[in-house]
C-alpha cells in the first residue's frame, strides 16, 4: 500500500471496503423493496410516473382533438368535455411537468455533483408516493364522472359551491393541494442537496449548469408555490364554510383568486423550464464534445429569468380592466424575460460552433427544441403586447403559444434528456434508429398540430369549447390540429415500445459513458454513487483530470467506504464547497410509504366529506411521520471520522452548519411567502371593498392584541430561556412553559373575534383567515416544542445533541413574529386608515 | 452567505421596486389619485436604480461570484427603467 | 383559403373599427419582425450545427452569446416596448368628453342581456344576444356580469374585456360602416360555454333610430287566431322567466322576448329564428345547448307547440 501524492486516500484499499460499502447501500429485497428510499431508483420511479401521467394526460388531449376535428360534433357533450380539458391542463401542468423535472433532479443531482444520496432521501420517498397515490386517484375521478370542470386554473365565481356544487372541484382543490406539498419537499431538498452536498472543488464556478438550474427551480418553488396554496385554501374555505373572498355580492372578489394564482402560475411555467433548459446546457457540451460557450452568461440567465419571471402575472390578466398603466409594467417585465432566454440560445448555437455535433438522438430533440421553443417564444413576446393580447387572449393563438413553450421547452428536452441519460441508469442505451422516427414522428406532429392553431385563434376561435360552428370556417385548421396529434401519440407510443425493449434498470451495470461526456454523473458508479468523491478542478472533471475514472473507482478520493458504519455523504460549505462534516443517511424504511400513503388517503377522504375516516388516516400519518422523525437526530457523542487527506470531519453539526437547520429556513421562507400573501390578500380586499371594512370604533378592543402579542413576546422569551438552560445545564425544560402561552395568545386572538361572523362579509372572511393560518402555525409550533420536550425527557437531547431542539427555537421565534404581523395587520392597518 | 445575499441583492431591489409600483399604483388608481402614479413610479424607479448601480461597484467576491453580483444587477437595471416607461406614455388608470 | 378564413366574420385579421384595425396592424409588425427573428436564429443554428467546420468556426462565441443574445434582444425589445405602448396610448379607448350611447351588456349562462340606457344610465329597452349600433358612430358598452366570469369579443371591431361580477367594465367601439360582426364568450364560463355568441349589426345612422323606435314599442300584437293561442300558452308558460312588453309577461330570469322574431339566433348564437328552430329549442333545447338554464317543455303537443312557435315569430 501506498499513498500517492496526488490522492487523498492511499491505494489500493484495503479488503472488504467496498463490499461494505455495497452492502449498506443494496436496495431492500423483496416485497420490502417498496421501502428503498435511495435516489437512483426513487428517480426511476419518479420520472416514470410522471410519465405516465403524461401519457394518460395526451389521452385526454387525443379524445378533445376527435371531438374537435369537425363542426358540431356529438362525440362528446359539454360535461364530459370541460373534464376533460380540465384534466389534461391539470395533469400535464401539475402531475406531469413540475414532478418530471423534479424527478431528473432526483435522479441525476446527487451523482452530478458528487454526492452518495439527497440530504433528506426519505422526504423524497415520502413526496414520490404521496404524489403516485395521490395523482392516480385524482385521475381516477374522471372515471366516476367527479372529475374537476372549472379549467385548471380553477377561476371563482364558476368554481364556487354556487356555480359548481357537487365535489368535483373539491377534488382539484384538496388532490392537488397535497401535490403542492410534494413540490415544496422537493424544493428543500434541492437548495440543501445543490449548495451543502458538493465535492470538495466544485465551487459555484465549477457547478454544472443543471445543479444551477434546479437550485433555481428550488428557490422559485419556495416563492411561488405558497401563494396557489393560499388559494386553494382560501376557496376550500368558501366552499365549504362559505366564507366570501372571491363573492362581490359581500365584499369579496374574483379578481383576488386570479391575482393568487397567478403569482403562482406564471413563475410555475419558468419553473418548468428551467431544469429543461439546464439539461440541455448538458446535452450540448457533450454531444459538441466541448465545454459550453458563455457558461457565466448561462448561469446569470437562468438566475435572471428566476426573478424576473415574478413580474409576469398579470399579463394572463391583461382583459380584466385593470388600469392600464398597471398593465404597462407586465408589459416590460413579460419583454425582458426574453433576454436571458435569447442569452441561452445563443450559447448553445456558439457552443455548437465550436465543437462538432454528434448526430445522436439526443442532438435532434435538441434541434427540435430550440426551433420550437424559440417559436414559442416569439408568440410569447407578441401577447406582450398588451392590445395585441386583447384581441387574442382566450383563443386558440394561446393555445399554440403555451404548447410550443411547454412542449418544445420542456417535452423535447426531457426526451432529450432521456435518451441522453439512459445509458446512465439502464443496461443498454435506447435504439439511435428507433430514435430518429420518435423524433421525426413528434417533431412534424407537433407543427402540424399546433401551428394551424395559430391561425385558429387568429380566425376568431375561443378556448375551452368543446365545439364550434360550421360556418365559421375553422373545420379544416382543426382537422389539420387533430392529425399532428395522432402523429405526436405514434411517436410517442413507438418511443414507450423501445423503451420497454431496451431500458433495464442498473447503476452499477449501467451501460457507461458511451458520450464521452465530462461531468461527474458519469464516473462509474453503484447505488452508493461513486465509489469514493472526487476533489474537482473544474467544470467538466472527466475531460479535465485524466485517471479521473479510475481513481475514484479505486477509492483514492475522499470517503471510499462507510466513514461511520453506515449510509454516509459529505457537507460542504456552499459557496467554496470546502468539506465541513459527514452526514449520516438513514437506512430504508417503513414510515415514509405509511406516512405517504395516509396522508393521500387523509385528503382524499375530506374531499368526499367522509370526515370521521379522514381524521383516522390523518392521525395514521401524524404517527408514522413521528415514528420517522424521532429516528431523526443521531447521536452527537461519535468521534470525528477521517475522510482521508488527512482531513478528520465531525459527524454532528448544529446551527447554520447543519442541513437540518437550512431545510427549516427554507420552511420558514414558504411561511413567509404565503403569509404575504394573505397580507396582500388582506389590502387587495380592502382596496376593493372599504365598505366592509370596520371603523376603529367597531373593532375588538386594543387589549386583545397587547395582550396576544405579550404572551407570544413571553413564549419566545420562554424558549430562548430554555436555549441558555440548555447551553448551561444540559436541559431545555422551561420550553414547556412557553407552551400553555402560545395557547393563550391563540385563544387571545379567537376570542377578540368571537363576534365577527366570517360568512357574512370578505372582512370576516379574511380575519378568520388569520385565525385559521395563525392556528395552524401555532399547533405545528407546539408539535415541534412538545416533540423536542419528549426527546429531552427520554435522553437523546442534550448540550451537544440539540438539533431538534434549534429547529423548534427557530419555528417558534418564526411563529412568534408572523403571528405579531399579522395582528399588526389586523388590529393596526384599520385604525391606521380611520 | 454574505457572498449569497450580495448575488441575490439586485434580485431583491427589483422585487421591491416592482411591488412599490405595482402596490401603489393600484392603490392610487382605486382612490382615485391618478396624478400620483408618474410620481410613485419616478422616484421608486431612480431610487431602485441608484441602488442596483451602488450594488454593481461593491467589491469583494471572488471573480465569479462578483461577475453574477453585477450581471443580477444589471438586469435588473433593465427591468427597472422598461417598467417605468409606461408611467409617462400609457393613460394611467382607464 | 387562409385569406378567406382571415375575412371572416370573427377574424381579428377582418378589423370593421378603428381599435381593431390598430391592433390588426401592431399584428402584422409583430408577425413580420417574429418570421424574421426565427428565420435568423434557426439559420444560425443548422449553421452553427451543420455547416463546415472552417466556415462555423469563423462565427465568434462572444459575438454571439454578447451581441446575439444580450444586445440585440435589448435593443429590438427597447424599441419594440416603447412602438407598443406609444400605440396603446394611441388606441381610442377612453371615454372621451362626448356623451356616448350607452348599452348595458351583462353576461348570462349561457346568453347577453342586452340593455339599451337612456340618457340618466336608465334602461331604455331590453334585448338579448344582439346589439345594433349607429355606424360611424362610438357607443359605450357597460359589460357586467349576473354570475360567473365571461368575456365580450367580437373581434372586428376590438379586443376583449372581461365581464366580472361586482364590476362594470367600459368599452368604446365604434364600426367604421353598416355590416354585420360576430363574437362569442372568451372567458370560461362552465357548461355549454361554446355555444354563447351574439351578433352586432352596425347600421346606417337613419336606420339605427327607426330600428330604435322599433324596439321601443311594445310586442306585436296577434294577427292570427294561430297566434292568439301562442300567446295564451306564452303567458301559462314563459311569464316567469321573459318578458314580452305588451302584455303581463315579466320576467327577468331569461332573455327578452319583445321583438325576439327579428333577430339573428335564437339561444345565442345557434341556430337561425324560424319556427321550426323555436319549437326545437322550446320542446328540447337541452340537446341543443346541453346543461342551458331554460328546462325542456316535452310536455306541449305537436299544436301547442306550432301555435307557440308561430307567435313567438310574429314578434317582429
Amino acid at each position: 500500500m501506498h499513498a500517492r501524492a496526488d490522492l487523498p486516500n492511499p491505494l489500493p484499499r484495503p479488503a472488504g471496503e467496498l463490499e461494505e460499502l455495497k452492502r449498506l447501500w443494496n436496495p431492500p429485497r423483496g416485497l420490502r423493496f417498496v421501502t428503498v428510499i435511495n435516489n437512483n431508483y426513487i428517480g426511476v420511479m419518479y420520472v416514470g410516473t410522471a410519465f405516465l401521467f403524461f401519457v394518460l394526460a395526451g389521452i385526454l388531449a387525443l379524445v378533445m382533438r376527435v371531438q374537435l376535428a369537425a363542426p358540431a360534433n356529438d362525440l362528446v357533450g359539454p360535461q364530459l368535455y370541460n373534464q376533460l380539458f380540465t384534466m389534461h391542463g391539470t395533469v400535464m401542468m401539475f402531475l406531469f411537468a413540475v414532478p418530471a423535472v423534479e424527478a431528473m433532479g432526483v435522479l441525476l443531482l446527487p451523482n452530478m455533483v458528487g454526492a452518495r444520496d439527497l440530504p433528506f432521501p426519505r422526504l423524497s420517498a415520502y413526496a414520490f408516493w404521496a404524489y403516485l397515490i395521490g395523482g392516480l386517484v385524482f385521475f381516477a375521478s374522471l372515471f366516476a364522472g367527479l372529475a374537476p370542470t372549472g379549467g385548471w386554473f380553477m377561476n371563482p365565481p364558476l368554481t364556487t359551491g354556487t356555480y359548481s356544487p357537487g365535489i368535483n372541484e373539491d377534488f382539484w382543490l384538496l388532490g392537488i393541494g397535497f401535490i403542492e406539498i410534494s413540490a415544496i419537499a422537493g424544493a428543500i431538498e434541492m437548495i440543501v442537496g445543490v449548495l451543502r452536498t458538493r465535492a470538495p472543488g466544485m465551487t459555484l464556478a465549477r457547478m454544472p449548469v443543471f445543479a444551477w438550474s434546479m437550485l433555481i427551480f428550488a428557490v422559485m418553488i419556495v416563492f411561488a408555490f405558497p401563494a396557489v396554496i393560499l388559494a386553494t385554501a382560501l376557496l376550500e374555505l368558501e366552499r365549504a364554510f362559505g366564507w366570501p373572498f372571491f363573492d362581490p355580492a359581500k365584499g369579496g372578489d374574483p379578481l383576488l383568486w386570479q391575482h393568487l394564482f397567478w403569482f403562482f402560475g406564471h413563475p410555475e411555467v419558468y419553473i418548468i423550464f428551467l431544469p429543461a433548459a439546464g439539461m440541455v446546457s448538458m446535452i450540448v457540451p457533450a454531444m459538441t464534445r466541448t465545454p459550453l460557450a458563455g457558461h457565466r452568461f448561462v448561469v446569470l440567465a437562468l438566475v435572471a429569468t428566476g426573478f424576473l419571471s415574478f413580474g409576469l402575472w398579470v399579463h394572463h390578466m391583461f382583459a380584466t380592466g385593470l388600469p392600464h398603466v398597471s398593465l404597462s409594467f407586465f408589459q416590460a417585465a413579460s419583454m425582458a424575460v426574453a433576454i436571458p432566454s435569447g442569452i441561452q440560445v445563443f450559447a448553445w448555437i456558439a457552443t455548437f460552433a465550436k465543437g462538432k455535433v454528434a448526430v445522436k438522438t439526443p442532438t435532434l430533440f435538441v434541434f427540435g427544441f430550440l426551433g420550437i421553443f424559440v417559436l414559442g417564444g416569439l408568440t410569447g413576446v407578441m401577447v406582450a403586447v398588451v392590445p395585441f393580447d386583447w384581441q387574442v387572449h382566450d383563443t386558440y393563438f394561446v393555445v399554440a403559444h403555451l404548447h410550443y413553450v411547454l412542449i418544445g421547452g420542456m417535452v423535447f428536452p426531457l426526451f432529450a434528456a432521456i435518451y441522453y441519460w439512459t445509458p446512465y441508469s439502464s443496461r443498454h442505451a435506447l435504439s439511435e434508429r428507433v430514435g430518429r422516427w420518435v423524433f421525426g414522428l413528434m417533431f412534424v406532429g407537433v407543427n402540424v398540430a399546433f401551428f394551424p392553431m395559430h391561425v385558429t385563434g387568429l380566425a376568431g376561435m375561443p378556448r375551452r369549447v368543446y365545439t364550434y360552428a360550421p360556418e365559421l370556417g375553422w373545420d379544416g385548421l382543426n382537422l389539420a390540429s387533430t392529425i399532428g396529434a395522432f402523429m405526436i401519440a405514434a411517436g410517442v407510443a413507438l418511443f414507450l415500445v423501445d423503451f420497454a425493449r431496451r431500458f433495464r434498470m442498473s447503476a452499477e451495470a449501467n451501460a457507461g459513458n458511451v458520450w464521452d461526456a465530462g461531468t461527474l454523473e458519469w464516473l462509474p458508479s453503484g447505488n452508493y454513487s461513486s465509489r469514493s468523491i472526487p476533489l474537482v478542478a473544474s467544470r467538466e472533471p472527466l475531460w479535465d483530470q485524466p485517471n479521473l475514472a479510475h481513481d475514484v473507482a479505486a477509492g483514492g478520493y475522499f470517503l471510499p467506504g462507510s466513514a461511520t458504519g453506515g449510509r454516509d455523504t459529505l457537507i460542504t460549505s456552499p459557496v467554496h464547497a470546502r468539506p465541513q462534516w459527514v452526514l449520516r443517511m438513514p437506512m430504508p424504511g417503513w414510515p415514509p410509504l405509511v406516512g405517504a400513503w395516509f396522508t393521500a388517503a387523509f385528503f382524499l377522504l375530506l374531499t368526499f366529506k367522509l370526515v370521521i375516516p379522514a381524521a383516522a388516516c390523518g392521525a395514521v400519518a401524524i404517527i408514522a411521520i413521528l415514528r420517522w422523525a424521532w429516528s431523526l437526530d443521531p447521536p452527537a457523542d461519535v468521534a470525528p471520522v477521517s475522510i482521508g487527506g488527512g482531513l478528520r470531519l465531525p459527524v454532528y453539526a448544529t446551527g447554520p452548519r447543519s442541513q437540518a437547520w437550512w431545510a427549516m429556513v427554507i420552511l420558514m421562507l414558504v411561511a413567509a411567502s404565503l403569509y404575504g400573501c394573505l397580507l396582500f390578500s388582506y389590502l387587495y380586499l380592502w382596496l376593493v371593498s372599504p365598505a366592509a371594512w370596520p371603523s376603529a370604533a367597531a373593532l375588538p378592543g386594543i387589549g386583545y392584541p397587547l395582550a396576544t402579542a405579550a404572551c407570544l413576546l413571553a413564549s419566545s422569551a420562554a424558549v430562548g430561556y430554555a436555549d441558555r438552560t440548555l447551553r448551561r445545564h444540559g436541559h431545555c425544560y422551561p420550553l414547556a412553559v412557553a407552551l400553555p402561552l402560545a395557547v393563550a395568545a391563540f385563544a387571545g386572538s379567537v376570542a377578540a373575534q368571537r363576534r365577527l361572523d366570517p360568512g357574512e362579509s370578505s372582512y370576516g372572511a379574511i380575519v378568520h383567515a388569520f385565525l385559521v393560518v395563525d392556528g395552524w402555525f401555532v399547533a405545528v409550533a407546539l408539535v415541534l416544542a412538545l416533540f423536542a420536550l419528549a426527546r429531552q425527557r427520554a435522553g437523546l437531547l442534550d448540550r451537544t445533541r440539540r438539533v431538534t431542539f434549534d429547529n423548534a427555537r427557530l419555528f417558534w421565534h418564526y411563529t412568534v413574529a408572523q403571528t405579531l404581523a399579522g395582528l399588526g395587520m389586523v388590529h393596526g392597518f384599520p385604525r391606521l386608515v380611520s | 452567505m454574505q457572498t449569497v445575499l450580495r448575488m441575490s441583492a439586485g434580485a431583491i431591489v427589483w422585487a421591491i421596486h416592482f411591488g412599490v409600483i405595482y402596490g401603489l399604483t393600484a392603490a392610487a388608481c382605486a382612490r382615485n389619485f391618478a396624478p400620483l402614479v408618474p410620481w410613485i413610479v419616478g422616484i421608486s424607479g431612480a431610487v431602485a436604480a441608484a441602488a442596483l448601480l451602488i450594488l454593481m461597484t461593491l467589491p469583494g467576491d471572488p471573480a465569479f461570484e462578483r461577475w453574477l453580483t453585477v450581471g443580477v444587477a444589471a438586469a435588473a437595471l433593465i427591468a427597472v427603467f422598461w417598467e417605468s416607461i409606461g408611467a409617462f406614455v400609457v393613460p394611467l388608470c382607464d | 383559403m387562409l385569406a378567406s378564413l382571415l375575412e371572416g366574420q370573427q377574424s381579428v385579421l377582418a378589423p370593421r373599427g378603428p381599435v381593431a384595425a390598430e391592433i390588426a396592424q401592431t399584428a402584422w409588425v409583430l408577425f413580420a419582425g417574429a418570421a424574421a427573428i426565427f428565420a435568423i436564429v434557426l439559420a444560425l443554428a443548422l449553421f452553427a450545427g451543420f455547416a463546415r467546420r472552417e466556415w462555423a468556426g469563423q462565427l465568434s462565441e462572444h459575438v454571439l452569446i454578447v451581441g446575439g443574445g444580450i444586445v440585440l434582444p435589448v435593443v429590438v425589445l427597447c424599441v419594440l416596448l416603447a412602438w407598443a405602448l406609444l400605440r396603446f396610448a394611441d388606441l381610442p379607448l377612453a371615454s372621451a368628453s362626448e356623451r356616448l350611447l350607452a348599452i348595458r351588456v351583462t353576461g348570462e349562462q349561457w346568453w347577453w342581456r342586452v340593455e339599451y340606457l337612456d340618457a340618466n344610465g336608465q334602461r331604455d329597452f331590453a334585448a338579448a344576444n344582439e346589439i345594433r349600433i349607429p355606424a360611424g358612430r362610438p357607443v359605450e358598452l357597460r359589460l357586467e356580469s349576473a354570475d360567473v366570469l365571461h368575456s365580450f369579443w367580437v373581434p372586428a371591431l376590438a379586443g376583449k374585456l372581461d365581464m366580472i361580477p361586482g364590476r362594470t367594465n367600459r368599452l368604446r367601439v365604434r364600426a367604421d360602416a353598416p355590416g354585420e360582426f360576430r363574437g362569442q364568450c372568451a372567458e370560461y364560463c362552465g357548461g355549454p360555454h361554446a355555444l354563447m355568441a351574439l351578433h352586432v349589426i352596425a347600421s346606417d345612422p337613419e336606420a339605427f333610430e327607426r330600428w330604435v323606435a322599433a324596439q321601443r314599442a311594445p310586442g306585436r300584437e296577434p294577427a292570427v287566431a294561430l297566434h292568439e293561442r301562442g300567446r295564451a300558452l306564452m303567458l301559462a308558460h314563459c311569464a316567469v322567466c321573459h318578458t314580452v312588453r305588451g302584455t303581463a309577461a315579466a320576467g327577468e330570469r331569461g332573455p327578452d322576448l319583445t321583438h325576439f322574431g327579428s333577430r339573428r339566433s335564437i339561444g345565442a348564437g345557434l341556430a337561425p329564428v324560424n319556427a321550426g328552430t323555436i319549437a326545437s329549442w322550446i320542446a328540447s333545447g337541452q340537446h341543443l345547448k346541453p346543461g342551458n338554464l331554460m328546462p325542456e317543455f316535452a310536455a306541449f303537443s305537436g299544436a301547442e307547440l306550432h301555435a307557440l312557435a308561430a307567435y313567438l315569430e310574429n314578434l317582429q
